[in-house]
């Protein structure tokens, strides 16, 4: 368990690492296009599709035209920071399995399923 | 206002946020969202969508030290994680149904009991792991974490009404975009007698599991801007950041009395702010 633990921590640590890098520059580069442009998140509108889905987002945090593909990086980088937790409990359920600790192997797995259902419903 | 400066001046209000959330013990989140709200003009939705990746991101910073010590219980976190998730993706769900101005007054409402619940403190103390809930004993809950003294035992009682609150706090968290926090450590350190640094650590590992559960149907529904956030987020984190260094040094005990008169301040603004846009 000590040894799961360390790793998790450390796991952790690298992801929100890179996620915060990933949203600093897609940031960045976002805002130097739109230098004196009005801010607008004052009224709902939702978000395009490519910003809603996660493999289109992916998709589009590659190519490099339009101008929602700046956004796209600093959604790669959300996307990550979003990963960490579901990835831990997918550790746990790895860590608890080779332990062959099947209940919480089990519980893990479960955790792991209701956190896809969420994503992918 | 314009881009950048608008973006500079949500990154350092929410540098703030998270810096208060660290000293006074409330998540960055639940301080965040009425300042971008009430502050800032933004709808409450991109809001709470900001502020729950920002939970997350802090929550994965924090986990990481507290799995490091070896205190959180991680079985207790998993099988309670099982309430909080299912609670947070119907929580989500129902904040897509409802009236924003509705979710504001809410919101203040979950604010307003939060710090309510922070002010009193009481030390229950833990019960002996032979007076364990018998279902909790089944399920080999009851654990040990290492202190100063040598490894310390403790029982968990009453498993079934702590996983209850555990499931309102996941719905609140997806509800509002909030970690939710302060409900958690309520069901484990009030309802199961968990010891206090036991509470805070697991509630740690769980508030980024069942914001993560909520954030799914944030995505879809387009409460997840990227632009908004950025800044939030990552001016959270550091706040969050600088906040743990700060607490040994500064005077805890006398910033708790004047923020939390601030943010009962806030929440009572963010319910008349709702019932002022219904």
């Amino acid at each position: 368990m000590k040894l799961l633990e360390s790793q998790l921590s450390r796991t952790t640590i690298v992801v929100t690492q890179i996620a915060a890098l990933f949203m600093a520059i897609g940031l960045a580069w976002f805002l130097s296009a739109h230098v004196g442009m009005t801010a607008g998140d004052h009224i709902f509108s939702g978000e395009p599709s490519y910003l809603t889905n996660p493999v289109a987002m992916v998709q589009k945090a590659w190519t490099l035209e339009a101008v929602g593909e700046k956004r796209s990086v600093v959604m790669l980088g959300i996307c990550l920071l979003l990963l960490g937790p579901p990835l831990r409990v997918v550790l746990c359920a790895v860590g608890f399995a080779l332990r062959g600790d099947r209940l919480y192997a089990a519980i893990s797995a479960g955790v792991v399923l209701i956190l896809m259902v969420s994503f992918f419903w | 206002m314009t881009t950048p400066l608008f973006d500079f001046l949500i990154a350092i209000a929410s540098f703030g946020a998270g810096l208060l959330g660290a000293l006074i013990g409330l998540g960055g989140g639940i301080i965040v969202t009425p300042l971008l709200v009430l502050g800032f003009g933004i709808d409450i939705r991109y809001a709470m969508g900001a502020a729950l990746c920002s939970v997350i991101a802090t929550s994965s910073g924090a986990a990481a030290a507290y799995l490091r010590d070896g205190i959180s219980n991680m079985r207790v976190g998993l099988f309670l994680s099982l309430a909080t998730t299912s609670g947070a993706i119907c929580g989500a769900f129902a904040s897509t149904l409802m009236n924003p101005a509705v979710l504001a007054v809410i919101f203040g409402l979950a604010l307003l009991s939060t710090v309510v619940l922070s002010l009193r403190k009481q030390k229950l103390g833990t019960v002996a792991v032979e007076n364990s809930d018998p279902l909790a004993v089944k399920l080999r809950l009851p654990g040990e974490f290492p202190t100063p003294s040598g490894i310390v035992q403790y029982g968990v009682a009453a498993l079934i009404p702590g996983t209850f609150v555990m499931w309102i706090a996941g719905v609140l968290s997806g509800l509002l975009g909030i970690g939710s926090g302060a409900f958690k450590v309520l069901a484990m350190d009030q309802i199961m007698r968990l010891p206090f640094k036991v509470t805070t650590a697991t509630s740690n590992f769980m508030i980024g599991v069942t914001a993560a559960a909520s954030v799914g149907m944030y995505l879809k529904k387009g409460y997840i801007d990227p632009v908004l956030v950025a800044p939030v987020a990552l001016g959270v984190l550091a706040g969050a950041f600088l906040g743990a260094k700060l607490l040994p040094i500064v005077p805890v005990k006398v910033l708790r009395v004047i923020f939390l008169t601030a943010v009962l301040v806030i929440a009572i603004q963010m319910i008349l702010h709702g019932i002022g846009t219904l």
